[in-house]
């Protein structure tokens, strides 16, 4: 119906030449997108992921945006109350697709509110597995976030084929908990003991990070959830401090490790915005399979190697991506 | 024997016919030319398909490459990472677009099925199994099989492909023949077309890789050493019709035989160029297959030539059929209208002559004359056939020789006539009599019409005559009757005036010295019978005097010797005047006399004594044909035209319409009891009547009998004096003449 009743408004529109249209047609150009997502503007991995979704989107569907704003809306209570005012958008605006990003879009507001609901959802960023938020869904798909964990840790032990030990360092968030498990498992996976600490605060990450030296290799994890994070003060100790192989899963965290096998967050957005395309042609959320991450970068860091004299193969600092060109 | 044979050759039939050969050899010229390739546009259509072939080899080449590049990755690997085999592949898809997929699918066996499912589910493959396609569906089964090869790379990475990761090739009949073929032999094997839910219809293209660092060299070692499969996933439309855009001269389609049992093609598309969608009327496309595999499935091209290639073949047929065609056409529509104009020359030949036929037919029963002349005036044909005795006058009127004829013509008519001869004139009704022999003279009317070419050239006269004998001598006895009519009336009316003159002296005399003795003036008569007998003398005398007087002015105005003298008169004072004449004989009748006029009325340009005569003498008839106790009433008034109008209306005796005709005869008096009663000479209505006349105006009696009178006298409106006094220019001695 709103087709129908849009129709001769997008006749019009052609015909006075006052606003291009898109090849996809009229009909689709009037579609709407809405894209939910659990962090904030200005957050590197949410950006990432609202790029690649802008540019796939970009012309075949009217696009909106809600940040829920988890990273500082923390508590449980304030995170139901911005999936709310995402479902008051949702119901308002009443889009054709809705894309999340992120476990607590997901959390929040697809499982208590959408599950099997007519309208399609697709999620992006899902830590790991979907099973937690009882996906799949008649009308939800999406791409799941699988951190390059083993490829990763092979790549060490390719430079460190004496790995014993190993110690994991993040943040003291729910998210790093979960990680550090991978982590483990991948561990036991590879047949090394990983020692770990997840700490609150910038001088505790580099009291435990000068700890971590007394191992085979140091992972870092995410420092999002330490409030008090001091990029600078964080750098120069990892210069001072650093004196063994550190690895990391996040781009992010490239400046304080030495070698980084990480996702591309513009993969989940892309991916998304492609499934709701195909949605709004008219393919069943269901037909869609979960699918999880696929692309990898593979960064080192030449100061930090510098600093700690670490000799990494040739073929990888060839092939790698270099932070210092980035910075 | 001319006629008959242009009759002969001129048949409709044979002009059809001679027009249906002529073309069909032109047509028959034109399949020759095409039939010999004339313009060598065959041989171009060769060429272009010819072309087709290699760029389709050369893109064929493109996908032999781009496996055997993939393939000879995992050869010279030890570990080849899914990533890298997606980044060779990402790469490889940007350089060859028309390839809409790449994927690697690895040999795996049925007891490691549940293992590979977890480890995939568990590296975030959340609903991963393995599945394969039917009826359109995809199905979590594999058939019970011991080997798989499930697709667990593939690129490009998205939504509508990944529902290919985990999809068994095997069990899928159409594919596992090439995939058989391409494990044995080692070479490319290209699949048949298979439907792929929310993707459509694929070829897939494939090429094996087998365990160590070379491939085996027998077809039984590659069947045991195989590591896996790698495949183009291929758009049939998209891969070919990159390649078909550079050929937009042909319609090409591209068929598949699917089963070599049969040899039923089947369409997987058609590619038509919109330039191509209208094709040649008559002429036939070039026709070339090219097969792009030999053996099962055969994959073939149709490929039609258009109409670029046709154009020279479709120019040769307008050139021999259309001008050819249009030849005939003008030489049989010249026959025909050569045959049709003869026809029509016939008919009007025939029908002319009918009504020649008809004409003279008409022209000789004709009581009147018709001729025509040449255009030097000389007669060519007279209905009095042969020339009666009518021409010959006619002849020399025509020619101005009536002079030495007997024709006997007005002067000024033979002069118009000769006037309108010289000018090529029509004229009409010219009459003159002629002496034709012995007999009396007989009158003719001639009227004659010039005739012109169509050039405008003065051809001669037709004309018609006609015998007004009688009718010119009755004419002219009427006109002798009237005139000697009018001779004898005034004659009388001289006779009449002057006999009135000579009776009137002895009567004054009568008169006169009756009323002496009736007066006694001289001396007593004595005897009473002396004095009625005087007064007798005097009464007769009197009745005498007046009937001379009303004869004597009626006999001056009949003779035209009587005038008005006109002046302005005072109509209301005039008729009060001769009230107090007439008044006694009302009072003495018993009569009412009533008068309806104002003092308003207008003056009267008029004669006043004769206006007071016609008054006195319709008032006194009046008021004698009314019985005692009845009403005349005399009513003036101007009409709204202007006209005067006089109006003496009675309950009399009244007339009827014979005695009302009777009244206005001379001496018509009715014979009625009042008649005898009053006497009078009966001239008095004629008398009026003429009186009016003479004044333009008229008399008007209407009556009804035992009802009453009443008589009009209407005078015309230039009598009427103008508000300011004066008279309209029309009053005139000529207009009251």
């Amino acid at each position: 119906m709103r087709t129908a009743k849009w129709l001769p408004v997008a006749l019009g529109l052609t015909i006075l030449g006052s606003a291009p249209v898109a090849a996809i047609g009229a009909g689709e150009t009037e579609k709407k997108c809405l894209f939910v997502s659990s962090y904030h503007q200005g957050y590197e991995w949410s950006d990432g992921v609202e790029r690649g979704l802008r540019a796939v989107l970009e012309g075949k569907c009217e696009y909106r945006q809600f940040d829920m704003d988890t990273k500082h809306r923390k508590s449980t209570r304030e995170k139901e109350q911005s999936a709310l005012e995402a479902k008051a958008i949702i119901e308002s605006w009443k889009p054709d697709v809705v894309i999340t990003a992120d476990d607590n879009a997901a959390k929040y507001l697809i499982e208590p509110y959408y599950r099997d609901h007519h309208l399609p959802f697709v999620f992006a960023g899902v830590n790991w597995t979907a099973k937690e938020y009882g996906f799949p869904y008649s009308n939800v798909t999406g791409m799941i976030e699988v951190a390059p964990i083993v490829p990763m840790l092979e790549s060490a032990m390719d430079i460190v084929p004496k790995l014993r030990r190993a110690f994991y360092l993040g943040a003291d968030t729910l998210t790093e908990q979960k990680n550090m498990e991978r982590f483990r498992e991948a561990a036991d996976q590879l047949g090394f003991m990983l020692e770990w600490a997840l700490v609150d605060s910038v001088e505790k990450w580099l009291q435990v990070y000068e700890q971590a030296q007394e191992t085979d290799l140091v992972i870092l994890g995410s420092n999002a959830g330490i409030n008090d994070w001091d990029a600078d003060r964080a750098r120069a100790g990892v210069l001072e401090l650093t004196r063994k192989l550190s690895v990391t899963n996040h781009d992010w965290m490239m400046p304080f490790a030495i070698i980084g096998v990480t996702k591309v967050a513009e993969e989940q957005g892309e991916w998304a915005g492609k499934a709701a395309i195909a949605i709004l042609g008219g393919i069943a959320p269901s037909a869609i399979p979960i699918v999880p991450n696929n692309r990898r970068d593979i960064w080192v860091n030449p100061k930090i190697i510098n600093a700690a004299s670490i000799t990494l193969p040739v073929s990888m600092m060839r092939k790698a991506k270099k932070v210092l060109l980035l910075e | 024997m001319s006629e008959i044979r242009n009759r002969w050759l001129f048949k409709t039939s044979d002009v059809v016919g001679f027009t249906v050969f002529a073309c069909l050899t032109c047509v028959s010229l034109a399949m020759l030319a095409i039939w010999l390739d004339l313009g060598a546009s065959k041989t171009a259509f060769e060429e272009r398909v010819s072309s087709l072939q290699r760029t389709l080899a050369q893109q064929f080449g493109n996908t032999d490459a781009i496996l055997t590049s993939l393939a000879g990755l995992h050869h010279s690997s030890d570990n080849i990472k899914a990533h890298e085999f997606a980044g060779q592949s990402r790469e490889l898809l940007a350089a060859y677009p028309f390839v809409d997929a790449i994927v690697q699918a690895n040999v795996l066996e049925g007891q490691d099925r549940e293992a590979f499912e977890d480890r995939m589910r568990s590296n975030g493959f959340v609903q991963f199994s393995l599945n394969e396609h039917r009826d359109g569906e995809i199905k979590n089964s594999t058939l019970g099989r011991n080997i798989h090869l499930p697709i667990v790379v593939l690129e490009p990475f998205d939504p509508i492909n990944a529902s290919l990761i985990g999809y068994d090739m095997l069990s899928n009949p159409h594919l596992a023949d090439a995939l058989a073929t391409a494990i044995a032999s080692g070479q490319v094997a290209i699949s048949n077309s298979v439907t792929l839910p929310n993707i459509g219809e694929r070829i897939f293209v494939f090429k094996a890789f087998y365990l160590g660092y070379t491939s085996p060299t027998t077809e039984s070692l590659r069947k045991i050493q195989t590591s896996g499969i790698i495949a183009l996933v291929i758009d049939p439309r998209h891969f070919l019709e990159k390649i078909f855009r550079d050929y937009s001269d042909l319609e090409i389609t591209f068929l598949v035989n699917r089963d070599a049992s049969d040899n039923i093609d089947r369409m997987l598309f058609n590619y038509v160029p919109a330039q191509l969608s209208a094709r040649l009327p008559f002429i036939n496309a070039f026709v070339s297959r090219i097969p792009l595999t030999e053996k099962n499935p055969s994959f073939t091209l149709e490929i039609r030539s258009s109409p670029r290639f046709e154009q020279i073949r479709f120019w040769l047929v307008i050139l021999l059929v259309v001008i050819g065609a249009v030849g005939c056409g003008f030489l049989g529509l010249a026959i025909w209208q050569k045959r049709a104009g003869q026809l029509r020359s016939d008919e009007d030949e025939r029908v002319l002559r009918e009504n020649e036929i008809k004409f003279r037919d008409f022209a000789e029963i004709a009581s009147d004359l018709f001729w025509s002349t040449d255009r030097d005036l000389q007669i060519d044909y007279s209905s009095d056939e042969p020339f009666g005795l009518s021409v010959l006058p006619l002849q020399a009127l025509l020619t101005g020789e009536e002079s030495s004829s007997t024709i006997r013509i007005s002067g000024h008519i033979a002069r118009q006539l000769a006037d309108d001869l010289k000018n090529h004139r029509p004229f009409r009704d010219i009459r003159y009599s002629c002496n034709d022999g012995d007999g009396p003279a007989k009158w003719w009317a001639v009227s004659g019409k010039p005739t012109f070419d169509s050039d405008g050239n003065f051809c001669g006269y037709r004309g018609t005559g006609r015998d007004v004998t009688k009718e010119t001598e009755a004419r002219h006895a009427l006109i002798e009757s009237k005139e000697e009519a009018e001779i004898a009336n005034r004659s009388k009316s001289e006779f009449i005036a002057n006999m009135s003159h000579e009776l009137r002296t002895p009567l004054n005399a009568i008169i006169g010295f009756s009323e002496v003795l009736q007066s006694e003036r001289l001396g007593a008569l004595g005897s009473e019978r002396y004095r009625s007998y005087a007064f007798d003398i005097h009464n007769s005398g009197n009745h005498l005097l007046s009937l001379i007087n009303d004869i004597l002015d009626l006999s001056k105005v009949e003779s035209g010797f009587d005038d008005l003298n006109e002046e302005k008169i005072n109509v209301a004072e005039v008729v009060r005047a001769l009230i107090v004449l007439i008044k006694p004989h009302a009072v003495k009748g018993d009569v009412t006399l009533e008068l309806d006029f104002g003092d308003d009325l207008p003056p009267l340009y008029a004669d006043e004594r004769k206006i007071k005569q016609i008054l006195v003498n319709i008032l006194s008839n009046a008021i004698k044909f009314t019985r005692p106790g009845g009403v005349v009433t005399l009513r003036i008034h101007c009409l709204p035209s202007g006209e005067y109008e006089f109006q003496v209306h009675d309950n009399g005796i009244g007339m009827t319409p014979e005695d009302v005709e009777k009244a206005l005869l001379k001496f018509g008096q009715i014979d009625s009891e009042l008649n005898r009663k009053y006497d009078g000479t009966g001239l008095g209505l004629p008398l009026s009547k003429s009186l009016t006349e003479l004044h333009g105006g008229v008399l008007e009696i209407d009556s009804l009998k035992n009802r009453g009178t009443t008589v009009t006298i209407r005078l015309p409106a230039f009598r009427t004096m103008l508000p300011d006094g004066s008279v309209t220019e029309e009053i005139s001695a000529d207009t009251v003449l």
